[in-house]
């Protein structure tokens, strides 16, 4: 369970997060989305204990990441759109390295299905610096998942997938939720937000702008009733104002 | 174009001098500013502080024998590069300089010379660094000049020897056929030198002393056909040696026209360039990676080092994940080969020559023991298999289930321990070598001392050294190098010879309480050799792991609050 009170980030006298509040409960999963420069990526840096919060708090499963980040990350995977991995290991090495940072005991058993399931099981032995672009996000993905997180964060987690990869994942989220997990996802793909997220969360400017599940969301802006999400969403961030303007 | 390579370089150091500005506002970084200020000022520029009666040269290179040894430096300097193959990377530009400049209607001749200004704006920071640091009389300006120079000499050789390597692999006997007339003359000079050298030879067994030694090598080394061969190299370092300003005003003519031969070799040996360039970018890119990843400056990973692996139980203290990780990067990089390659050297000769050339055996042991100090003033600056590369990746170690506490101490271990081992071989093949020595060999005791104290005493040492390297990177991120930034030369030695002056300062101060703490051990135990000895290893050791753990926990906490912004 992710619950998120009053989380404001500042930088400087410019406030990127402004004061916002949810909760994602397990099985649920929410669709964080905005323009670019909203705030999403300062967000998910909060959520995942990266940067601190100026004012408010985040709770991952109950433990506060500032306070009790240790443990509150034992629980939690963030899944970045650009992987990082390191380049004298292999794919199987991120794999052992991972298990023991969280102390994943069959490791054994889970290696070779995690790794038949994100496909890449025939580079189980190479360099990541071998790996394309969507095999090393494949490997990110792979090492976020090893230990069963009751939280996952992904930021936009379908960049440089192929289409079959893109399947698969939305297949992996979708499980992972239906497991029990919370989710977050950030991603302008508002199709992918569409089909996986039981919730949203639009924000502009740092600030809630809507929140809820879609259906909740259109219910309490009636002028908005029956247009596509990407609609919705265009009306919401005030990019169709712009672009009529432009 | 030539305005807008202006601009590109103007803009962006005018950009990057208002950032460094920006953060004097942060107390840390101000505070720090004006410890350096203070201390060079007290160092260099107040009279009041120098020692009466101090040389007053040009600069510190001026007299002592040096306008005899710097253009033998400078020979194996770019002896060397011919050896190597010159420096790849100093043809590498940025990715953004790659994809940008490289399609833009730009003569390669055009790139060659917005690659050479933008070079000097390193040259001539170091020219800077090193005026300061070796100034000793009235300098400045002047010792700048000087500094610069050389050091823009020496770039422009290895770049120029670069693209002469890069033509011939590009083009074959055709390529090199081209640069003839370059080799041929780098060949017959340091073939006539070398013979020169060479014919000095039984002058120097007959030498009383240093002194006699050099006065023979300075009148072998300027007369005749030799001197005629070293020339170009003493004209390079005239003004740095020069004594007077007349002298030096004499020197500047000469080695401002070496400059500008160099220039013009340069420039015409620009074939193959960008084929050259872009390789070499891109190695440098993966190179930048490897980097980041781990904080190498050449660790490029092999394919086939891959292949061994070493285990990892699943279950235990997490931050030994770290540990071995950092310990299959040492595995599979050269870095390794480099690292082990001087104790095993040692420990051989120290062997080899205990049949037939015991005299030998003292000089492998002060040779072990100078390798054993490089090594600690050094393995900082190549070892970075620590903290420094992984800050890169700061928003991925934040997410990790470990304290900054943990982390910084795995880190710092990563690199302190093999660097430890490294020393300590060193000492022992030392005290190896004594041990066959034909006289002077010191007490069984002192010896078997040595060994049992200074595993500790090393350990205790190296990770203090370390912890204050990995210190200055997480404290000042915007000061120190994280990782390759596309120089591995001399025009980059300016910044690291700050870090390591400011380190050095650092870890002397640590070593007063571990000083007090060995000699009281010492005392105590004074009436049996090799407990006092051991004990001073094993107590001086202690203190300086108390006190590195002490500043571990300080900086896991500043870790802790480390955003990425703050990386610069």
């Amino acid at each position: 369970m992710i619950t998120v009170q009053n989380l404001t980030r500042q930088y400087g006298d410019f406030t990127a997060v402004d004061h916002i509040s949810f909760t994602v409960n397990p099985g649920e999963v929410l669709g964080l989305v905005g323009p670019n420069g909203a705030g999403k990526t300062t967000t998910l840096r909060c959520l995942a204990g990266i940067i601190a919060p100026s004012t408010g708090s985040v709770s991952i499963a109950g433990h506060d990441i500032q306070t009790d980040s240790v443990a509150a990350k034992q629980q939690l995977a963030f899944i970045p759109d650009e992987p990082h991995l390191f380049e004298h290991l292999t794919v199987e090495e991120h794999l052992r390295f991972v298990a023991r940072l969280y102390g994943v005991a069959d490791v054994e058993q889970r290696i070779g299905p995690l790794l038949e399931e994100l496909e890449i099981a025939d580079k189980r032995r190479s360099l990541s610096t071998e790996l394309s672009r969507g095999m090393k996000q494949k490997l990110a993905i792979a090492c976020g998942l090893l230990h069963d997180p009751s939280v996952l964060i992904l930021d936009e987690p379908l960049t440089g997938l192929d289409p079959g990869g893109m399947r698969r994942m939305r297949a992996t989220i979708a499980n992972r939720a239906r497991a029990g997990s919370s989710v977050i996802l950030s991603s302008h793909l508002l199709t992918l937000v569409e089909e996986l997220c039981t919730k949203l969360f639009v924000i502009r400017k740092g600030a809630c702008v809507a929140y809820g599940s879609i259906a909740e969301i259109v219910d309490a802006h009636p002028t908005l009733a029956g247009q596509s999400l990407e609609d919705v969403f265009l009306a919401l961030t005030g990019a169709d104002e712009r672009l009529s303007n432009a | 174009m030539t305005r807008a390579f202006a601009y590109l370089i103007l803009v962006s150091m005018r950009n990057r001098f208002v950032s460094q500005v920006k953060r004097i506002r942060n107390p840390r970084y101000a505070l720090a500013l004006l410890l350096g200020l203070g201390y060079f000022w007290m160092m260099f520029f107040n009279r009041g502080m120098r020692a009466p009666g101090g040389r007053q040269g040009l600069n510190l290179f001026a007299g002592m024998g040096a306008s005899t040894v710097l253009p033998l430096i400078l020979l194996l300097l770019t002896a060397y590069a011919w050896i190597t193959g010159g420096d790849k990377y100093a043809l590498a530009f940025t990715e953004a300089e790659v994809s940008v400049l490289f399609p833009a209607p730009i003569s390669r001749r055009g790139l060659i010379v917005y690659k050479l200004v933008r070079s000097q704006t390193a040259v001539l920071f170091t020219s800077l660094v090193w005026s300061m640091l070796f100034r000793s009389g009235k300098g400045g300006a002047i010792g700048i000049v000087s500094y610069w120079i050389m050091l823009s000499i020496i770039t422009l050789h290895r770049l120029g020897v670069a693209l002469i390597f890069a033509s011939s692999a590009e083009h074959g006997v055709r390529g090199l056929r081209r640069s003839w007339p370059a080799i041929a003359a780098f060949g017959v000079v340091a073939t006539v030198i070398v013979n020169g050298l060479l014919g000095l030879r039984t002058s120097f067994a007959s030498a009383t002393g240093m002194g006699e030694m050099m006065d023979i090598a300075a009148r072998g080394l300027s007369t005749g056909i030799v001197g005629w061969a070293l020339y170009p190299f003493r004209v390079a370092v005239g003004p740095m040696v020069a004594t007077t300003t007349a002298e030096w005003l004499a020197a500047l003519g000469p080695a401002l026209v070496l400059v500008g031969l160099h220039v013009w070799w340069v420039l015409r040996t620009d074939s193959a360039f960008e084929e050259t360039a872009a390789a070499a970018s891109a190695a440098q890119a993966q190179r930048i990676r490897a980097m980041r990843a781990r904080g190498v400056s050449s660790g490029t990973v092999s394919v086939k080092a891959a292949r061994r692996t070493v285990g990892l139980r699943p279950t235990g203290a997490p931050a030994v994940a770290l540990l071995w990780k950092n310990v299959l990067w040492l595995s599979r990089t050269g870095q390794v080969r480099t690292l082990v390659g001087l104790p095993v050297i040692a420990c051989v000769a120290a062997v080899g020559f205990a049949g037939g050339h015991a005299d030998l055996e003292p000089m492998v042991a002060i040779l072990s023991a100078i390798m054993a100090a490089t090594v600690l003033l050094f393995g900082p600056m190549t070892m970075r298999n620590d903290l420094r590369g992984e800050l890169r990746r700061l928003p991925m170690l934040k997410t990790l289930p470990l304290t900054g506490r943990q982390i910084i101490l795995a880190e710092v271990a990563s690199s302190a321990t093999p660097t430890a081992a490294v020393q300590y071989v060193l000492i022992a093949a030392a005290i190896l070598a004594l041990s066959f020595a034909s006289t002077g060999v010191p007490a069984l005791g002192l010896r078997i001392g040595v060994l049992i104290g200074a595993p500790f005493f090393l350990l205790g040492l190296n990770l203090a050294n370390f912890t204050i390297h990995n210190g200055m990177a997480l404290l000042f991120p915007a000061w120190v190098r994280l990782g390759e930034l596309g120089g591995s030369g001399v025009e980059v030695m300016g910044q690291m010879m700050l870090t390591m002056l400011a380190t050095l300062l650092m870890l002397l101060l640590l070593l007063v309480a571990p000083a007090v703490a060995a000699g009281a051990a010492y005392f105590a135990l004074q009436s049996l050799p090799v407990a006092a000895i051991g004990g001073a290893g094993l107590a001086g050791g202690a203190a300086l792991c108390a006190e590195a753990y002490g500043l571990m926990a300080m900086l896991g906490s500043s870790l802790e609050r480390l955003e990425p912004m703050q990386l610069g």
